[in-house]
């Protein structure tokens, strides 16, 4: 009879330990790691002071969004406002401009790799080897960061809202946007010895920069627009697009393009330049970049707040953010205008990333 | 013959006998009505039962519009044992622990707002003392800057009260009362002190006089703290920089018993705050602003009672200032920003007959308002017209009341708004009620007058927000020796139109106000109490549960799907109160369901919290010391009240309170 017993209980003993395995080997289950292939991102603001940007990808050939991406990834807020995307190499630095930060993320999984602190009101990015460039609008700066450490290694002073960037060769173009204010100045920073060699005079804020192949640099300004008491406006000057040529860093041709609206990006493809989006501009707008004198005509109407040419999938990208509340969109279009596809995406998108 | 004038007399003497019987029966249960109508005391208040004659001698009713009042509406004052153990907290602390309120903070000591029925902060009202003291300019209360003890009765009615409020109280409104009594006591003193994690230190000190003829309180109180608490925003934990805050309260009165029929009262109170901003915690900076609020308000009531009814009389003075000033490089600025408003009220209530009572008022309301912000130094005069005819049948089984009122504004007349309610009583325990209301909020200061600032600007062409709300309930009660219940449910309704929303617009981006579709909000309000004793042990016990959808309306007016921002649908409390000779011990458990923040971010995640108390009194002839140990958020829950905002981890408080009577 004992013998049974303790035969009894050495058998609830096994079937005990057995039981806790298997529990701990089926608790052990891998999450399963989502991978972002084949597809480009879109940066999502959010409203200022909420603390919810966020990234949502579009995969080419499963023609859908993933929205959230980062927070799913990393379980945690991505921060506030989201003001650009950039990708280099297997990495993607999302610029955060209210939380000062860059958030680096693996290109593939958007899982965290590190931050790149306090850094004043960051706009945009860009990469020349193993330094990244961000405008900052805090101290009117070009942060000089080693892409290998994520340390800030010079601040170089420039003009006021410093923005959107161009690298080419080794100049580094600065547009300097004039933030909430004016600016008319373009700075090119030797990117070898991280100074800045040339300024170059520009109609009013200088918001967005493309390259065409033949190595002409085309820059679209916003122009002035100032207010007075009771919401007039004061003084206004017209938006303008205007070529550089990069040798002699001169503006060689330059045209007006609206009197009362201004528009805030440009895109290009193939000798053909795309403009519009911003805050209550309405359509995108097509000239070409062989005969700009021929005119520029409308070939979306739309309230658009961000505007891409996407030359991987070879398609127009146009974002919109019907409020600062709610989802906004994702609207693909052909070259004529025509719309492919619509998608529902994050709050306040402002631009993609490849 | 006898026999047969025997049987007649008999027979009518039975039938006399049957017909007193009959009416006594009636008489006592009628008796036994009236006094358990008198005598039923409850947190959950049925206010409305009161009788309509004011002792006076005991009592100086304030805060209360009308001799009976809130017919079929949901009142639920915040039982004194609860309100003591936040004694030194704010406001904003004190109702967070309410399932009613849904609150929104921006950290300990930082600017609180709290809504109800899906409602937002600026359609709830505060009545302090019966003066409306909403804010002209953001009509928003900074509930952080009021300490919670310095009331003597805190009640939260949810739902719309405009007929008898005015503008602002939309979806709810929080009455804030100061009660002196002429009950002779002679002097009496509470000191009060304590202190806390994150360099937390508060005291109080409550003196109070009262005679047959005079009354009077002083109330000063002080609280501050660090807020230097841990914090974890992803990979990182933080130590919270520029969180700390400063608060402090002065509140004198005085109330003067002039004849058996009237008294006259006045009351100045002062309170100004200081609030470090934190910044965001994704952010990777410390903030850099902070802003200094300096609140004056000065108030008289004169009230006469007569046979028929009564005459009151008020006139307050109300003086707002905040200086916020941001050192942030690009956006530094500073603002001076200042309100005054000046609120005179007549009201009399005249008895037709026993069962009808009918009531008139009118308010005057000048308010201005100075911002550097502002295109210029605005103002606004608003009149008003108000009244009530409220009535009873059946021995007081059913009440029903009608109010209307009738705003001017400038040179325009407000749509006249008017509300209706009832209460029928169906045995001693049980009575249903019901109301329904035609709403409406004023645009704020901020939203017609701020001035272009390249980020934003105000918008002079703004409507008023407008709606109605409507609710049913049941309520049951039990006030027996030993053991006092009190349960109540309520189903409510809400829709609110021509919603005033910031967004950005026009060609520039520029966020500005506008009226856009407003929301509709349903739902479910449970509340009780329970008080009786087990063995050796008082027991208190007070609980509720709320359920909410609230919808934003899509075009068209039809109602979208998701959830409206930051309301949560389900959220419940439960508070426990034991004591036993010179112990005590009390338990507040929160529980807040999950909230949406925008229609595409992840939601917040539910929380639950924990707070814990320990007392222990020392009594002596006429004195008491009584000493306490809190823990705040016992079990280290990590939560989010508003996204991007750190709330403080586990929190000790050690306190002292010396009383003499």
């Amino acid at each position: 009879m004992k013998n049974l017993r303790k035969e009894a209980l050495r058998i609830l003993q096994v079937i005990l330990v057995c039981t806790a395995m298997f529990t701990a080997v089926s608790c052990e289950k891998e999450e399963a790691v989502l991978q972002y292939t084949n597809g480009m991102f879109i940066c999502n603001e959010g409203a200022f002071g909420s603390d919810n940007a966020s990234i949502s990808f579009y995969g080419y050939t499963t023609d859908k969004i993933n929205n959230n991406i980062y927070q799913t990834a990393n379980g945690t807020a991505l921060g506030d406002v989201a003001q650009s995307m950039n990708i280099n190499g297997d990495k993607a630095y999302i610029v955060m401009y209210g939380s000062n930060k860059v958030e680096v993320v693996n290109k593939l999984t958007l899982k965290q790799i590190g931050v790149i602190p306090e850094v004043g009101q960051p706009r945009y990015i860009e990469f020349s080897g193993d330094k990244a460039f961000l405008t900052c609008w805090e101290d009117a700066s070009v942060r000089v960061i080693d892409t290998k450490t994520m340390k800030v290694s010079k601040t170089i002073p420039v003009g006021s809202g410093p923005g959107k960037m161009l690298v080419d060769g080794n100049d580094l173009y600065v547009l300097n946007s004039g933030g909430f204010g004016t600016d008319s100045t373009i700075m090119v920073i030797d990117i070898a010895k991280q100074v800045v060699s040339d300024t170059i005079p520009a109609p009013y804020n200088p918001y967005d920069i493309v390259k065409e192949k033949n190595g002409d640099i085309w820059v679209l300004c916003h122009g002035k627009v100032v207010y007075g008491q009771d919401y007039a406006i004061v003084e206004e000057s017209p938006s303008k697009l205007i070529k550089i040529d990069a040798v002699s860093k001169k503006v060689q041709w330059s045209t007006d393009l609206f009197e009362k609206q201004h528009p805030w990006n440009l895109a290009i493809n193939d000798g053909e330049l795309f403009f519009g989006g911003g805050y209550g501009f309405d359509g995108v707008y097509s000239i070409s970049t062989a005969n700009p004198d021929n005119g520029f005509k409308k070939i979306i109407n739309e309230f658009a707040y961000g505007l891409d040419f996407n030359t991987e999938s070879k398609s127009l990208y146009v974002t919109v953010a019907p409020n600062f509340t709610g989802a906004g969109k994702l609207k693909k279009y052909k070259t004529d205008g025509t719309l492919e596809a619509e998608f529902e995406v994050g709050i306040g998108p402002n631009g993609i990333a490849y | 013959m006898m026999i047969a004038w025997k049987t007649i007399f008999v027979h009518y003497a039975q039938k006399l006998q049957m017909v007193f019987l009959k009416y006594s029966f009636v008489m006592i249960r009628r008796g036994l009505a009236f006094i358990l109508i008198l005598h039923v005391l409850t947190d959950v208040a049925l206010a409305d039962v009161k009788d309509t004659v004011i002792a006076i001698n005991e009592v100086v009713a304030k805060g209360v519009r009308f001799d009976r009042h809130f017919i079929g509406a949901t009142i639920i004052t915040i039982d004194s044992l609860q309100r003591e153990s936040y004694e030194l907290l704010s406001l904003t602390d004190l109702l967070l622990a309410q399932p009613a309120a849904t609150v929104t903070m921006y950290g300990p000591g930082g600017q609180g707002g709290v809504k109800f029925r899906g409602g937002d902060s600026d359609h709830t009202t505060v009545v302090w003392n019966g003066f409306n003291i909403k804010p002209p300019m953001s009509g928003e209360l900074n509930f952080s800057t009021l300490s919670a003890g310095m009331f003597d009765q805190i009640s939260i009615q949810p739902g719309g009260s405009s007929t008898m409020y005015g503008n602002g109280a939309a979806t709810g409104v929080l009455l804030l009362t100061n009660n002196l009594k002429f009950n002779n006591t002679g002097l009496s003193l509470s000191l009060g002190t304590n202190a806390g994690s994150y360099q937390n230190l508060g005291s109080k000190v409550n003196l109070k006089y009262s005679t047959k003829k005079v009354a009077t309180k002083l109330a000063i109180s002080g609280n501050f703290a660090e807020n230097n608490y841990l914090y974890t925003a992803g990979n990182r934990t933080e130590t919270l920089q520029n969180a700390a805050y400063r608060s402090y309260s002065v509140a004198q009165q005085v109330a003067v018993r002039l004849s058996n029929k009237s008294r006259i009262e006045s009351d100045i109170w002062w309170n100004n705050h200081f609030k470090q901003i934190p910044s965001l915690i994704s952010n990777t900076k410390p903030g850099t602003s902070e802003n200094t609020g300096n609140n004056i308000r000065v108030a008289v009531n004169y009230a006469w009672y007569h046979a028929k009814g009564s005459l009151k009389v008020r006139s307050g003075y109300f003086n707002d200032q905040i200086y916020y000033l941001s050192k942030d490089p690009v956006f530094g600025y500073e603002s001076n920003n200042e309100s005054t408003s000046w609120i005179n009220e007549i009201e009399s209530g005249y008895a037709l007959t026993n069962h009808l009572k009918i009531n008139l008022g009118g308010n005057f309301t000048s308010q201005n308002a100075y911002s550097e912000s502002y295109t210029k130094k605005s103002g606004r005069e608003v009149s008003a017209i108000f009244g009530r005819l409220q009535g009873d049948l059946l021995n007081k089984r059913i009440q029903s009341s009608m109010e209307f009122r009738q705003e001017h504004l400038g040179t325009e007349f407000i749509p006249v708004i008017y509300s209706l309610g009832t209460k029928v009583l169906l045995t001693e325990k049980i009575a249903i009620k019901g109301q329904a209301n035609k709403l409406y909020s004023l645009p704020d200061m901020n939203d017609l007058f701020w001035a272009e600032d390249g980020f934003s600007r105000g918008n002079p062409l703004l409507k008023p927000e407008n709606g109605w709300s409507t609710e049913g309930g049941i309520q049951y009660n039990i006030n027996r020796q030993g053991l006092r219940l009190n349960n109540s449910a309520t189903l409510f309704l809400t829709r609110l139109s021509d919603a005033i929303i910031w967004l950005p617009s026009g060609a520039d981006g520029v966020w500005m106000p506008d009226n856009y579709q407003g929301f509709e909000s349903h739902g479910l309000e449970y509340n009780g109490n329970a008080s009786f004793k087990l063995g050796a042990f008082k027991t208190c016990i007070n609980y509720g549960y709320t359920y909410t959808k609230a919808q934003v309306l899509g075009e068209n007016n039809q109602v979208e799907q998701k959830q409206k921002r930051y309301v949560p649908k389900h959220q419940g409390n439960l508070f426990l109160h034991i004591s036993r000779k010179n112990i005590a011990f009390s338990a507040q458990n929160t529980w807040v369901g999950e909230r949406l923040i925008d229609e595409v971010s992840l939601p917040l995640k539910p929380y639950y919290l924990l707070d814990l108390a320990w007392y222990y009194s020392f009594k002596l002839t006429r004195q008491k010391l009584k000493a306490s140990i809190k823990i705040k958020n016992v079990l280290n829950t990590q939560y989010v009240i508003l996204n991007g905002y750190a709330q403080p981890p586990i929190t000790y408080n050690f306190g002292l309170n010396y009383t003499f009577q």
